[in-house]
């Protein structure tokens, strides 16, 4: 009888795994394994084929093991996981067309909205399918090749509306997308340049910092003040997860010192640029919004602050006769209006939804044993926290309206698209996470050079 | 003594967390130094171990990691502390700084490593706990004297 050979078992054996990721780490493992055994009875005296025949006797059957590691390895689909996200963007639909109803002068929904859901939901199951680890593998060059298409882009296409190009037109498919929004996609991105920088010192958390630039210059091309603080803030959380967690071989007190202190400078810096040598509109500017001068709130807080004081924790109250009194503000405070209609309790309620939804999936990014699939979660997971705080912040009037959007529960194609590709990547972070995908990519100039040389 | 395979087959997982108790250990590892320490009653195959170490590793009482390994013998703490903080590319030339004058006997093997994790040590102590209450039951009954 014939010998089964070592690459035939191994051929076997990856057959039954149906995860085709799964099979090259672990045909690697189980290669290792026959090549040691292999080593030990050359070293008793065995020629090299009896070693190998022998190696492979030693290791059983290849279908066996296969399927059993193919039932440790398969992908898991989160259905509960899909089926929750699909729950609660009908809920939003919903609440968002009673406002309408209850609302007429105010625009909170428009009839394209269910076709941007369902849009929407292919979008996240074709990230989920693509694999995150692909997308982390090309960070950098996606990262490049986006901030070069949106900065060219918005020169060639962008709209500008009160000085600011917020909307930029797609030619082909007449439709604009919304550049503050979209500028949140850079964070997972940035979170797997950063994890390509593992394993290093101080000069590559200076790469990163450098990282942080490309997501920052189309935030300040915009320019959105709001969407760079909370563009910036994010990336800073993400930095500082990695040096937490000991990815950098650098003391951890002193990179979180430097990352962090390095914020307080800066914000100093502007503090002292604005308020002591700026133009004195831009300080009196920044004093209405931050509420520093008496009796001059801006228009938005004056309404708010009207609606919000006659309202009730559970249902409509006088607030809601406010609520349809007032006008301009609209689906950027959705949040009030659900106060003025239904009462704070059913506000807290619905942000606790969500607040508890994004923690679920902070525990499963941070629990990840694989690493690019951690740090990717987790800035998925920060940009719908940060997302969902500036949103709460703006509607109890604390900070003024910049860029509010609250995944859910504010209308718009671009938002839909924006918390999609982020759940997709969250997705498929779930569905991997049995299959080990921390493997070295190959280098540009080295897959270039196959190519030419395929050619 | 040839033992019935079915006496352990159910406590492998509680067997592979105690080895890796000790130090962290590459599947081959495992294997040897299970068969050496049991006297050659364990003799365990590979093609029931891995799929049982990435089960574990799925449930979360082990964590694997890649090493370039430079023939030195494994020292599980170097190691894990070098687990914690070393990217792949880079492990050849950490691990050769760990190793400092021990022997050498081959170059650059890619080995996967197995560490416990916290949740795998409480498993493990919840095993122990249990084998030990059942084999004083199996024991008490076998030695009791006189009529049931």
């Amino acid at each position: 009888m014939s010998h089964m050979k070592k690459e035939e078992y191994l051929r076997i054996l990856a057959e039954q795994i149906r995860c085709r990721q799964a099979r090259v780490q672990v045909t690697r493992e189980i290669r290792s394994h026959i090549e040691e055994q292999e080593e030990v009875y050359l070293s008793e005296g065995l020629t090299r084929e009896e070693a190998e025949a022998e190696a492979v006797k030693e290791m059983g059957d290849p279908v066996e093991s296969g399927a059993a590691l193919d039932l440790v390895h398969r992908p898991r689909m989160a259905w509960g996981f899909i089926g929750m996200i699909a729950v609660l963007y009908m809920a939003g639909y919903i609440i968002l067309n009673l406002l309408q109803s209850n609302f007429s002068a105010e625009y909170f929904i428009a009839g394209d909205h269910l076709k941007w859901l369902l849009i929407g939901l292919g979008v996240m199951v074709g990230v989920c399918y693509a694999d995150y680890s692909r997308i982390g593998r090309w960070a950098r060059e996606i990262t490049a090749a986006a901030f070069v298409l949106l900065f060219g882009g918005m020169y060639l296409f962008g709209q500008q509306v009160n000085g600011s190009l917020r909307w930029m037109n797609i030619p082909i498919l007449s439709v604009s997308v919304n550049m503050q929004l979209l500028c949140f996609l850079f964070v997972p991105l940035y979170a797997a340049i950063v994890y390509h920088y593992r394993g290093q010192r101080y000069l590559a958390l200076g790469k990163c910092f450098l990282w942080m630039l490309p997501g920052l210059c189309i935030a300040i091309k915009i320019p959105s003040v709001m969407t760079v603080l909370m563009l910036f803030f994010t990336y800073l959380v993400i930095i500082s997860f990695a040096v937490i967690e000991g990815w950098f071989r650098v003391s951890k007190a002193k990179a979180l010192g430097a990352v962090w202190g390095g914020m307080a400078m800066l914000s100093y810096i502007v503090y002292l640029k604005i308020f002591l040598y700026g133009p004195e509109y831009q300080l009196m500017r920044l004093r209405v919004l931050l509420h520093m001068e008496e009796g001059q709130e801006p228009y938005q807080t004056r309404i708010l602050n009207g609606i919000l004081k006659g309202c009730r924790w559970i249902g409509g109250g006088e607030g809601e006769s406010a609520a349809r009194a007032a006008e301009g503000l609209g689906m950027d405070y959705s949040l009030v209006y659900i106060i003025a209609c239904y009462g704070i309790l059913a506000a807290i309620f619905a942000v606790g939804m969500l607040v508890c939804l994004f923690v679920y999936f902070m525990g499963m990014s941070v629990g990840q044993k694989n690493r690019l699939g951690s740090i990717m979660g987790f800035g998925c997971t920060a940009v719908l926290f940060v997302q969902v705080i500036y949103y709460v912040l703006v509607n109890t009037g604390i900070l003024p309206s910049g860029a509010a959007y609250c995944p859910f529960l504010t209308y718009g194609g671009t938002g839909v698209l924006v918390t999609n590709i982020l759940m997709g990547i969250l997705l498929s972070i779930y569905r991997f996470q049995d299959v080990s995908l921390e493997e070295e990519r190959g280098d540009l100039r080295q897959f270039l050079s196959v190519r030419r040389t395929v050619l | 003594m040839a033992v019935d395979k079915s006496l352990v087959s159910g406590s492998t997982s509680m067997l592979i967390l105690r080895l890796l108790e000790e130090k962290d250990m590459y599947g081959y590892e495992m294997i040897e130094r299970l068969r050496r320490k049991s006297g050659n009653v364990f003799e365990l195959k590979a093609g029931t171990l891995y799929p049982l170490l990435h089960g574990m590793e799925s449930k979360g009482l082990l964590r694997g990691y890649t090493l370039m390994d430079e023939g030195c013998p494994p020292e599980p703490h170097a190691l894990r502390s070098e687990a914690e903080d070393v990217q792949p590319d880079r492990d050849g030339e950490r691990i050769e700084e760990t190793c400092g004058g021990r022997r050498k006997k081959e170059a650059g093997k890619m080995r996967k490593y197995y560490s416990i994790t916290k949740n795998g040590r409480r498993a493990l102590e919840e095993k122990k706990e249990e084998w030990f209450a059942y084999s004083r039951a199996v024991v008490d009954v076998l030695n009791m004297g006189g009529a049931l």
